[in-house]
């Protein structure tokens, strides 16, 4: 069932139409498997993009926009396309004549110019590119192309860009791409406003005006980078007009789509592979450096490499800086009536995915919470600044942040345990969300409770340790959203010796998708991990993937590859069942072996069965394709097929001298419904942890007057294994029997974040409402 | 460009009055690479020194430790024989960025880079060190204090070397410590640091106290009239709580990303008492990361 753009705002609710195949533990699913070719990883032996050569390969540097704001009035290349090695030099001249690539791209707007030719948008706006022998000579050649600015009025952030007469980033409001994404909508597209998200639930004033205690504040995080620990890297060469891309992407189908649409070709023309990458969160996610790779390779008419430098990786995406503005009306005894939102999200100078996440972000403000009476609007704007999109938690980070720092500071003001305040609002089973949609699986409150009962919430909430420390505990809970609707195709092939051959456009980046996978395909068949092969994504044969993104793999591509399995099962058994003149529903398959139910001793081989069918090879093709999508007026319908839910808890220890926050016990949870590898889920949630004491204390990118100051990592500051609290634990809620299987790659980012800003106030006994919790901060809140 | 890899300090200082302006110095090379990475220098040759083993020597005599430039943070602070010597000393080179960087950096090219942002020179500060600095044909030592001049500045003049840094061997009562606060994640260089050194007479009064702030100005921090002006004072709170608020009123640090000069100025006082503090007070001489 297909169902786009639900309008209901009736009471009742919307009953959401997604299913998940249910999942048992078994012989592979649910067993703590390695993970596949973790040696080589660590060893430095995969074969990432990086590694990539091929005969006759140039490599390209791109010249960058000193100014965040500039008309460019010339550019002259002449002096360095004489450089010693330089095989290209591009520009913007290059584009948009007959023949030539268009210039423009852009995953829902087409606004970002592959090199710029009009003006820059931000510092680091790529200008030009170069395509040499050797990386050095490239890079020296940048150094001889001439570009004349004329500097223009900047807008640093949100509030300039917003202020009356505020100079525009983009002058008219670009176009949206035909081939966009069906959950996208645009609203209120103008000045430096990209687009908006709305929400309208109930009567909000009428809320209000029932409320007991109005509480308004204001919450801020800014800007981080990825930091994959491999850069972004592509390599494009051209044979005739069939272009073929390596390229370290998480989206290997947009990027075919985006270079399709750019050289105005059958997406059958151009050919994108994915070797395992390097690390993504989310910063991989839709066309990044491959339009640009790819032109350079088609003016070389050389294969083109291009290896992002560090520095350049700072300029290449960032999570969305936001502020929220969050007004809540609650009554007496604690009952969450009315919620009035604004939020902003910087989008940097190019649309990137930002309308799909200041959605996601913005209806994710309303939280794990029934409010009967809700109204959002949430902006992406534009700035002078690098662009913003995926990042790992997507929105609901920054959403988190503000919401569940409101509801301690509204716990504490009410007098009501800030857990119990929480108990009593969170959605139950059947419950209906901001959106409409009824709530399914809803275990917010087991959650919140096991998370709270294992830092011991209920006793030393806040401790003078000695005459320089107190400590203090948080808990926070969050909902988060998946793309939805969504599409996911996989195929597989079992051969004549019992092994299978898994096609799949998901993308190995370290998260253990490969490996999960190969276990999902595997139990259905009776087969070992190692009897699968799991191929790396390439668009010429692997099927449909939308993103490897948004922690869906293991549940979409997971539910189409279980699917497949489940075809090729069906197949085999019916050869098998005819051989051993057994109904096909009385056989089972283990290890290798198709057996009779009930009588062990009839019994036949899987190769055994091939051979005397003559059969080569059985396939199998499974989908995953999932339904909904919001009103663009009333933000009401199906948000996401189905609701990553999570906790944290944590216990910090603050310096009131210094005001720095020592982290010392972590504790997250995340519904999983069905965990199908223990080890690497750990893993997962782990990964999640350190981001959310990274982001809560360190991390941000500072600009001054649009210029990045800290593009390196001595300057930008990260989480250390030193910054490590002495307790870290994470842990699962899972589901009895066959579960659907949830998501967990983001589930605990947001709320850690979130937890620990509640336990710094708890210690210190006033709020930090703007990220990074810097121990500055710590003592401005606390003498406040 | 052209690396240079002489064997004697003679073909050291040799080959850098042939080379000129664009002729470096290269040892660990944690800070030249970094600085060649951000296109702050741009030398068209390098003189490597790493086959200069004279001076990868720690020579222990009875009155001062003498450690060859290229001796390296990781020998200082795994050196069991420093470790008793010069104990805060050895600890605060221990707390220095990760053992990756503490295996590369030297003593040498750490003075000789004057980085503001470096927990030695502090230390050594407080323990009276000298460098000693040799052209051709002249050889010099001067104190640390001296030789350090401004940020990332020194007295050194071109075609000179530190071919080695001496120090002292502190009084046998002397009571040493170094805090290292950083104000964000684990391996960065010190928002402030601050190292302090007491020492008592019989009577357990103060004859000789040294502090010296490391992070937050340009060199590391001093207010000696403070801390002269303990002498013959009990080493009790009233006593550093003076010579704290001398120091926080006294400093005009550095605003950067670790932190605004007001809050450096705050931290400062903080850490000086609490230095102070834990040298008179604590059993054991050594650094600590806050």
């Amino acid at each position: 069932m297909i169902q786009d753009n639900i309008d209901n705002t009736a009471g009742a609710g919307i009953p959401n139409p997604n299913r998940s195949i249910p999942v048992a533990t078994g012989p592979t699913v649910g067993q703590p498997v390695d993970m596949v070719g973790a040696r080589a990883r660590v060893s430095g032996r995969v074969d990432f993009a990086l590694n990539a050569v091929v005969p006759g390969m140039t490599h390209a540097r791109l010249l960058r926009s000193p100014m965040p704001h500039a008309r460019i009035s010339s550019i002259d290349t002449s002096a360095a396309e004489k450089m010693p090695g330089v095989v290209a030099v591009l520009t913007a001249a290059d584009f948009d004549r007959p023949g030539a690539p268009a210039r423009y791209y852009g995953a829902v707007l087409r606004d970002q110019p592959v090199l710029c030719g009009e003006k820059v948008r931000f510092a680091g706006d790529p200008v030009a590119a170069v395509a040499a022998e050797t990386e050095e000579q490239a890079a020296a050649a940048l150094l001889e192309i001439e570009v004349d600015y004329e500097p223009l009025p900047a807008v640093g952030s949100v509030a300039e860009a917003l202020a009356e007469g505020a100079p525009l980033v983009h002058e008219k409001p670009p176009l949206p791409r035909e081939a966009s994404y069906a959950d996208i909508k645009f609203h209120g597209r103008e000045g430096n406003v990209c687009t908006k998200f709305q929400l309208r639930s109930g009567d909000v004033e009428a809320g209000f005006a029932a409320a007991d205690h109005i509480f308004d504040n204001t919450y801020h995080s800014p800007a981080v980078q990825h930091l994959t620990m491999e850069p972004h890297v592509v390599l494009a060469r051209f044979e005739g007009e069939r272009l073929t891309v390596t390229s370290s992407t998480q989206a290997p189908y947009a990027v075919r789509d985006t270079l399709a649409e750019m050289f105005g070709v059958a997406s059958s023309k151009v050919r994108v592979i994915v070797p395992p990458i390097g690390g993504g969160y989310g910063g991989k996610t839709y066309a990044k450096f491959e339009p640009v790779t790819a032109a350079l390779a088609w003016k070389a008419r050389r294969p083109v490499k291009l290896v992002l430098p560090r520095d350049e990786e700072f300029l290449s995406l960032t999570k969305h800086a936001a502020t929220i503005r969050m007004r809540t009306g609650v009554s007496s005894d604690g009952k969450l009536l009315a919620r009035d939102v604004q939020v902003y999200f910087d989008a940097g100078a190019y649309t990137d995915i930002s309308p799909r996440l200041i959605k996601n972000g913005g209806y994710s403000t309303a939280g794990p919470y029934a409010i009967p009476n809700v109204r959002i609007d949430s902006y992406a704007v534009y700035t002078n600044l690098p662009p913003a999109g995926a990042y790992r938690g997507y929105g609901v980070s920054q959403a988190a942040w503000a919401y569940e720092q409101q509801m301690d500071e509204m716990a504490e003001a009410l007098g009501i345990d800030p857990v119990e305040f929480r108990r009593r609002n969170l959605l139950t089973e059947g419950e209906r969300f901001a959106t409409g949609e009824i709530m399914r699986e809803a275990h917010w409150r087991e959650l919140l409770d096991r998370t709270a009962e294992a830092i011991d919430y209920d006793t030393d909430r806040r401790v003078v340790v000695d005459e320089h420390r107190v400590r203090g505990k948080g808990v926070a809970v969050i909902l988060k959203s998946t793309i939805t609707p969504s599409t996911s195709h996989a195929a597989m092939r079992l051969d004549a010796d019992g092994s299978l051959q898994v096609l799949t456009s998901s993308v190995e980046m370290g998260q253990g998708a490969h490996t999960v996978l190969a276990q999902l395909a595997a139990q259905p068949l009776g087969l070992p991990v190692s009897a699968v092969h799991v191929t790396e994504p390439d668009t010429q044969y692997t099927p449909y993937d939308q993103t490897t993104s948004s922690s869906r793999t293991t549940r979409a591509m997971g539910g189409a590859l279980t699917s497949a399995a489940h075809v090729i099962r069906e197949k085999l058994l019916k050869l098998a069942g005819d051989l051993l003149e057994v109904s096909p529903t009385d056989l089972e398959l283990a290890d290798g072996q198709v057996v009779a139910k009930g009588s062990p001793g009839v019994r036949m081989s899987v190769p055994e069965v091939f051979r005397r069918t003559r059969t080569g090879s059985i396939s199998g093709d499974g989908e995953v394709i999932t339904s909904g999508g919001l009103d663009p007026e009333t933000g009401q319908g199906i948000a996401s097929d189905h609701w990553h839910q999570g906790a944290a808890a944590a216990e910090v220890e603050v310096d009131l001298g210094t005001g720095k926050v020592y982290v010392r016990h972590v504790h997250s949870i995340a519904h999983a419904g069905r965990v199908v590898n223990p080890k690497l889920a750990r893993l997962q949630m782990h990964g999640s942890t350190v981001f959310g004491i990274s982001h809560a204390l360190y991390e941000e990118l500072v600009y001054d007057e649009g210029i990045l100051t800290n593009p390196n990592l001595s300057d930008y500051s990260i989480t250390a294994m030193g910054d490590m609290p002495a307790q870290l634990e994470v842990e699962f809620l899972e589901d009895e029997g066959e579960a659907e299987i949830h998501g967990l790659g983001e589930t605990t980012l947001p709320p850690v974040i979130a937890a620990i800003g509640n336990a710094v106030r708890a210690a210190i006994g006033a709020p930090v409402r703007t990220l990074p919790i810097t121990p500055e901060r710590v003592l401005e809140a606390r003498n406040s | 460009m052209q690396v240079l890899r002489p064997q004697t300090t003679a073909d050291t200082l040799r080959l850098l009055a042939d080379g000129g302006e664009d002729t470096k110095i290269i040892a660990g090379g944690t800070a030249l690479m970094l600085m060649m990475r951000n296109g702050l220098v741009m030398p068209e040759q390098l003189v490597s020194l790493d086959r200069l083993s004279e001076l990868d020597r720690v020579t222990v005599e009875p009155d001062a430790v003498r450690l060859g430039a290229l001796v390296s943070l990781r020998s200082i602070e795994r050196s069991a024989e420093l470790a008793t010597v010069l104990p805060t000393l050895s600890a605060a080179v221990g707390l220095v960025a990760n053992h990756r960087i503490r295996q590369r950096a030297t003593i040498g090219g750490c003075v000789s880079e004057a980085d503001y942002a470096s927990d030695p020179p502090a230390v050594l500060t407080t323990l009276g060190c000298e460098v000693h600095v040799v052209g051709i044909g002249t050889q010099r030592w001067i104190p640390l204090s001296e030789f350090l001049v401004d940020y990332y500045q020194t007295v050194l003049q071109p075609g000179e070397l530190v071919t080695e840094v001496r120090i002292p061997r502190p009084s046998p009562t002397a009571r040493t410590t170094y805090l290292k606060y950083i104000s964000r994640s684990a391996e960065d260089r010190p928002c402030v640091g601050v190292a302090a050194h007491v020492d008592l007479d019989s009577s357990g009064r103060c004859t000789d106290v040294r502090v010296a702030v490391a992070g937050a100005t340009a060199t590391p921090f001093t207010v000696v009239a403070a801390t002269e002006a303990c002498r013959g004072a009990k080493p009790d709170k009233t006593a550093w709580d003076e010579v704290a608020a001398a120091y926080s009123a006294a400093i005009s640090p550095i605003g950067d990303a670790r932190g605004s000069a007001a809050y450096r100025k705050h931290v400062t006082g903080e850490l000086v008492r609490r230095a102070l503090q834990t040298a008179s007070t604590g059993t054991e001489n050594g650094a600590f990361r806050l």
